[in-house]
């Protein structure tokens, strides 16, 4: 497993005796989610579907009990995990996915702990050998308007994005800066954070894309907001990334492991 | 069966990749000129399915794991050489079973924890050569609850509640211990290695006295993941190097479930104990994946359980 | 009778599909049960058994065709009679029978039946002697292929025809169909009568409800929805320091507080705006009474951070400053507390698209929310309201707003080449049903209110500005979509902003 630091650090099949299971944290934020896929079980008969199987996503957080946060974070795994998995090849069954936060710098933040959750639950479903129709992989992009100040970043994490528009002169403010994976300093320091999630053709599965500038509202917060242009050419290059690199990773993760 | 192990690391074929070596495989012409017989199409194995809303792309691996394509025989065959923990039944699959209870027409049984229970109907239930099933009442076997029952997978469909089995032959049957009793079926080897897979078809009497002359040692069912059976079925490939580890220090014998369990038994409890063991931790530490294939690994265990 | 719940099985070109639930049903008693020969005599005999129908239709009398029906439940210990025979005639069909089986009792999971002869529908009687079959379950028979295997020329009489129905028993059994049959006329259009990228017409009302600060009441077709803001003054206890409340409302992706631990207490998560959304009773009947589902909470945490995310509420506005004159505003003067809005959505009656229609009953909600001026007073050493004066919140003046798509992806057909998808803007509680892919746009318009009057604001640019877009389950939509429905999403904010104006909210 190379060392990179945008390559994340995944631990396959941790635990023994669930199906497929999977450690992932991320290289730059050093979130970590544990994650477990058990299935095709038996379902509860409340839940069967007649030609499709039940799919269950729970997430657990680091801290405090499970709220609102979680249930809209496990209801944006299942959406994207019900256009991956093929559930009609074991009707009235259950497959339950848990997620549990091991670690995370900020157990409040949406964007930094999306992107681990659905990279670890995608590869924890492959080990498992749930019928799945393509892979997807997720990743985050932070966008800036300068460099970021004072923090540390990894080689190849922050790059230049040509802005989308008529003109093509690349000048300094025509260029918005991209920082992948960032942590939550450099979050701090955003204009929009992005999380998006595309399958190994290109599909789009998830966008997650927000503001997040700093500031007191009211009415200085009058003329935040990206161009959707902008947002397309970030998107492409995000669709790069995961139908590249990510699918790069998962190869390199599984080639670890005996098949016979 | 698969025909070769991949020590190597051929190429990683993921859900949804495209193999282009099938497509062409799939609508063969006509008639081949050199053997001037039909070729037949492409048969799906397991991991592949054909995806009828990808017109260029019709056939969809739905697992990830290597693509085994064998061509020689008189079929082409393709699949996806995978494990996946889980047990997924499939037809002619040898499984381990344990009984839950008896109704009017059928044995229910346990094939895998959190999943449905399966059945053996009396009608599928041989029990002589001369094909007598169970299902008249005093040729039945009176099964207490618990027994262990090897039997073959006969129908599986994902719309059918039940996985059904059957016992079609002596081969199969309940199994029982059957060390030190004078009147045993002959299809039981001894050997100081190993045992291969042997069972014995309950007759009260054998029962009886064999349970009198061993009355301190019970067989042990272990659960083992699905990479581990396969590699307890292949005894002389992949599982060579644990099972003679354990073989050499502990003579035992062995029936192997597809379903993932495995009946353990030896001349003694302790040994019985050691052999569970060694399995066990070997399953856990995963060691299959190591580079010799657990040979090291193998011998520490079996060092650390049976002691040197 | 025969009831009319039977089911056509139809012919060999349906052979691979499993989804035809065969319904069983009881033409009368059960107490044939020892009748094995099953000979009838047309209807006489129909009453008391219990079988499957199945369409031969098509089927020439004289070929020899072969009907294989599996049962997939292996307890049943289902008999098929020795002969069965055509609903209403003599004709008999003679079951082939296992070599090793008894005839007439078939206890393995299949039979076969050749039959001959020209038959409108074929009855089979199943005699049951084993009261698994009498089970709530339906039979399925999965394989019933009727493959002729034509001896002499003779070409099949013509297909029966379809059976037809009305349209509103074809949008109860198959909705996905009725839609898709809907949206591939030219042009498109929707069961509701809607063009795909029309929104439904929306009514606002604010300031009904007499106890909330700030209340609005939006419908928009039969979605309605109550929003009411109600500020609670919090005071800051004298050690505390008073950034740890005000760095949510700052940050909106990440809270770090001094104090560590999450759910500490409501302000001190998420901010000084909390948001509750519930799904009252009989909005919906998915949604019965109980704790907060899976939507109301999801609903709860997105306009939980869509407050944030568009930082509406100043930050000031909200601070409650230690001075007697509110005219002088001194840079040193100390925050002795804050106001803490909480923001209530009840969902009154949904049928689709409650986030947008919630969102706008809270900006317009706050738009016209009073609170009460607030001051320290010295002396008695706490925070004092004062019952007459009241202030309105500053919020921003460019006001975002959310708009909604749902995707339904159309069959492949020979005029669209491949498989197209269609977005449908400001969906319906049926079309969200059928929808398994959403859009979320938010975004601000270039209008804003300015002394009610709409004007064109000095930060206008060119384009559309988002500020938030959230695309969640399936895989069809395209990145280009997304770029013609922002321009849908301004032209639906615009109207937003419009009807806000009708509301007349001008500061007192």
């Amino acid at each position: 497993m190379t060392s990179s630091p945008l390559v994340p650090e995944i631990s396959l099949n941790p635990l023994p005796q669930s199906d497929g299971s999977c450690q992932y944290t991320c290289p730059t934020s050093r979130t970590t989610i544990l994650t477990s896929v058990n299935g095709p079980l038996e379902v509860r008969p409340k839940d069967e579907l007649p030609n499709h199987a039940t799919i269950e996503v729970i997430v657990k957080p680091g801290i405090g009990v499970a709220g609102v946060r979680e249930t809209r974070l496990s209801s944006l795994i299942h959406s994207t995990l019900k256009s991956l998995i093929l559930t009609n090849h074991h009707p009235r069954t259950l497959i339950q996915v848990v997620a549990q936060i091991v670690q995370a710098e900020d157990h409040t933040s949406l964007p930094l702990l999306l992107t681990p959750l659905l990279n670890c639950t995608i590869l924890s479903l492959l080990i498992a050998g749930i019928p799945m129709r393509t892979v997807g992989w997720s990743v985050h992009l932070a966008v800036l308007q300068h460099p970021p100040k004072t923090v540390k970043t990894a080689e190849g994490q922050v790059f230049r994005l040509g802005r989308g528009g008529e003109d093509e002169m690349e000048t300094e403010e025509s260029e918005q800066i991209v920082v992948r994976n960032p942590n939550g300093e450099i979050l701090g320091q955003a204009e929009s954070s992005h999380t998006v999630t595309f399958s190994k053709e290109g599909e789009v599965l998830l966008i997650e894309s927000m503001e997040c500038s700093q500031g007191s509202g009211g009415q200085s917060a009058d003329g935040q907001g990206w161009d959707i242009s902008d947002f397309l050419r970030l998107a492409e290059e995000g669709k790069r990334i995961c139908c590249e690199e990510g699918v790069e990773i998962i190869r390199e993760a599984l080639a670890d492991r005996k098949v016979f | 069966m698969a025909t070769t192990m991949s020590l190597d690391s051929p190429e990683i074929v993921l859900p949804g990749d495209y193999l282009p070596q099938l497509s062409p495989l799939l609508n063969p012409p006509q008639t081949d000129p050199e053997t001037n017989t039909k070729p037949r199409s492409l048969r799906l194995g397991p991991g592949l399915t054909l995806s009828p809303s990808t017109p260029s792309t019709p056939i969809l691996p739905y697992r990830y794991g290597t693509l085994n394509l064998l061509t020689h025989i008189k079929r082409p065959t393709a699949s996806i050489l995978s494990t996946p923990r889980h047990y997924h039944p499939s037809t002619n699959d040898p499984v381990l079973v344990t009984l839950l209870r008896t109704t009017a027409e059928q044995f229910i049984v346990q094939l895998t924890p959190y999943t449905p229970p399966a059945i053996i109907p009396f009608e599928n239930y041989i029990i002589n050569n001369a094909g007598t099933t169970a299902s008249a009442r005093k040729s039945r076997p009176n099964l207490p609850i618990g027994a262990t029952i090897y039997a073959r997978v006969s129908v599986v469909h994902k719309h059918l509640e039940a996985v059904e089995l059957s016992v079609p032959d002596l081969n199969y049957g309940e199994v029982i211990s059957q060390k030190n009793t004078s009147t045993t079926p002959s299809n039981q080897k001894n050997s100081n290695k190993k045992e291969s897979q042997s069972t014995s078809v309950s007759s009260g009497t054998t029962g009886a006295a064999s349970l009198a002359n061993r009355a301190e040692v019970t067989p042990y069912i272990l659960s083992i993941s699905q990479p581990m059976t396969k590699l307890l079925s292949a005894e002389e490939t992949l599982g060579k190097p644990l099972l003679s580890a354990v073989a050499a220090k502990v003579p035992f014998e062995m029936i192997v479930g597809r379903n993932g369990r495995v009946w353990i038994d030896a001349a003694t409890q302790k040994e019985v104990i050691k052999v569970v063991r060694c399995f066990k931790e070997f399953d856990e530490a995963e060691a299959w994946n190591d580079e010799d294939g657990g040979l090291v690994k193998g011998r520490e265990i079996v060092g650390k359980v049976c002691g040197k | 009778m025969v009831s009319s719940s039977r089911i056509q099985c139809k012919g060999a070109a349906d052979a691979l599909g499993y989804c035809h639930p065969v319904r069983r049903w009881w033409v009368g008693d059960d107490d044939d049960d020892d009748d094995d020969d099953g000979d009838g005599d047309g209807d006489g005999d129909d009453e008391g058994k219990e079988g499957v129908a199945v369409n031969a239709s098509g089927v020439d009398k004289s070929h020899a065709c072969e009907l294989v029906a599996i049962s997939p439940y292996p307890t049943a210990e289902a008999t098929w009679p020795s002969s069965a025979f055509l609903l209403g005639s003599d004709l008999k069909l003679k079951p082939k029978s296992k070599p090793d089986v008894e005839p007439c009792k078939q206890t393995t999971h299949f039979q076969m039946l050749h039959f001959e002869g020209s038959l409108d529908w074929v009855f089979l009687p199943v005699l049951s002697t084993s009261a698994s079959l009498v089970s709530t379950k339906p039979l399925f028979s999965p394989m019933s292929s009727l493959t002729p295997q034509v001896d002499s020329g003779e070409s099949l009489p013509p297909p029966p025809p379809p059976l037809t129905f009305s349209t509103s028993l074809f949008r109860q059994i198959s909705p996905a169909l009725y839609l898709q049959r809907h949206l591939l006329h030219s042009p498109p259009t929707r069961p509701n009568g809607r063009s795909p990228s029309q929104c439904r017409d929306f009514t606002l009302t604010t300031n009904s409800l007499s106890h909330a600060h700030g209340s609005a009441v939006v419908r928009a077709g039969d979605t309605a929805v109550v929003c009411g803001i109600r500020g609670e003054v919090l005071t800051i206890a004298p050690g505390d320091d008073p950034s740890r409340f005000e760095s949510y409302h700052s940050s909106p992706t990440s809270a770090t507080h001094a104090c560590g631990s999450r759910g500490a207490g409501g302000a001190s998560w998420g901010g000084l705006i909390v948001t509750n959304v519930e799904l009252s009773t009989g909005c919906s009947k998915k949604y019965p009474l109980g704790p907060p589902g899976g939507l109301a909470q999801t609903l709860s945490d997105q306009l939980h951070e869509l407050v944030n995310v568009t930082k509406l509420v100043s930050l000031d506005s909200l601070r409650i400053y230690d001075r007697e004159d509110y005219s002088d505003v001194t840079p040193n003067a100390k925050i002795k507390g804050y106001w803490s809005l909480y923001i209530d959505v009840l969902c009154i009656s949904l049928d689709g698209n409650i986030l947008d229609a919630a969102w706008y009953a809270i900006v317009a909600a706050l738009k016209s929310s009073r609170l009460p001026l607030a001051s320290w007073n010295q002396t008695e050493e706490r925070v004092f309201c004062d019952s007459s004066l009241y202030h309105p919140l500053s919020l921003r003046r460019s006001l975002p707003f959310t708009t909604t798509f749902a995707l339904i992806s159309l069959p492949h057909s020979d005029d669209n080449g491949g498989g197209t998808t269609v977005l449908l803007n400001d969906p319906d509680s049926y079309e969200e049903d059928e929808a398994c892919e959403f859009l979320t746009i938010l975004s601000t318009t270039d209008f804003e209110i300015v002394e009610g009057e709409l004007s064109r604001s000095p930060l206008a640019g060119l384009r559309t500005r988002v500020e938030k877009i959230e695309k969640r389950g399936g895989c069809k939509i395209g990145l280009r979509q997304i770029e013609s429905c922002t321009h849908q999403a301004t032209s639906k904010a615009a109207r937003y902003i419009q009807s806000l104006m009708k509301e007349q909210l001008t500061p007192i």
